[in-house]
């Protein structure tokens, strides 16, 4: 059973890390999720990995809503298509 | 614009298809922020976003009538700015570094929370791993994870597979990670 353990831990160790993003964006199966999860469990190096991920995806999340252009940007447009139409 | 105010997209569109300028309007003004932003994730500068967004803009009114509705609108609208984007990119003289307030918003984010300060330092080296980052891995990441585009929404942007799409947002993810890796633990 040791040796069962052993075979799955560094089959499942070498497939993880190309499954972290689709886990993070919720496209995995069921079964695949819950490989995932049972690895990061047992594996600190695939665990920190997935929690180091998820940490990056917050930070990119929290950029600023965007700048209020967009009246600026319908002026302009109106200007440019006058301006070619006088062409 | 008040004959426009709350009418669904969908509306808009078809009657900017039949040639109402202030439909169009309406739909810019509706997600011309959001545009700008997107345009300035890609490394544009204000000015440069500005020029491009009009550039885009006047693109998709002349080519309204040719817009066939297989993708989205607004989809088909980003496809433009990005094509547009690249081009000015590649206009550009080469430089050390990226235009100084490109990528910013990442790392002006102000977290109102006891550890803004560690937030601010990871956000400063966010941006600057996203400069590093190869641009096609950086549109990727920057349209899933900055922008929150769906994995459709951004494959069709780029014209990318979505399988392609999703090998390099994780390539660009993990690129990201490494370089941030004192940051993340």
């Amino acid at each position: 059973m040791a040796l069962l353990r052993k075979l799955r831990f560094r089959r499942d160790h070498r497939w993880t890390p190309a499954q972290l993003s689709a886990f993070l964006d919720d496209e995995l199966g069921a079964r695949a999720r819950r490989r995932v999860v049972r690895h990061a469990d047992d594996c600190p190096e695939c665990g920190g990995l997935l929690r180091s991920l998820r940490r990056l995806l917050g930070a990119l999340a929290s950029a600023p809503p965007p700048e209020p252009v967009a009246e600026r940007l319908v002026v302009r447009f109106r200007e440019a298509l006058e301006h070619r139409h006088g062409d | 614009m008040a004959a426009t105010t709350g009418m669904p997209d969908t509306e808009l569109v078809e009657l900017a298809r039949e040639g109402s300028q202030e439909a169009f309007e309406a739909l810019v003004l509706r997600h011309g922020d959001r545009l700008h932003a997107t345009l300035r994730s890609f490394g544009l500068t204000t000015t440069e976003a500005d020029d491009v967004a009009q550039e885009t803009l006047l693109r998709a009114w002349r080519g309204l009538p040719r817009f066939d509705g297989r993708s989205g609108f607004f989809t088909w609208v980003y496809r433009i700015a990005f094509n547009e984007a690249q081009r000015r990119l590649a206009r550009r003289p080469p430089a050390p570094e990226q235009s100084d307030d490109a990528l910013e918003r990442v790392a002006d984010a102000r977290p109102a929370t006891h550890a803004a300060a560690e937030h601010r330092e990871l956000a400063r080296a966010l941006d600057h791993a996203l400069r590093r980052l190869a641009p096609e891995l950086r549109a990727p990441v920057l349209l899933r994870d900055v922008e929150g585009r769906s994995t459709s929404e951004a494959a069709a942007i780029l014209d990318l597979h979505p399988a392609a799409l999703k090998s390099r947002l994780h390539r660009g993810r993990m690129a990201l990670r490494e370089q941030l890796a004192p940051y993340l633990t």
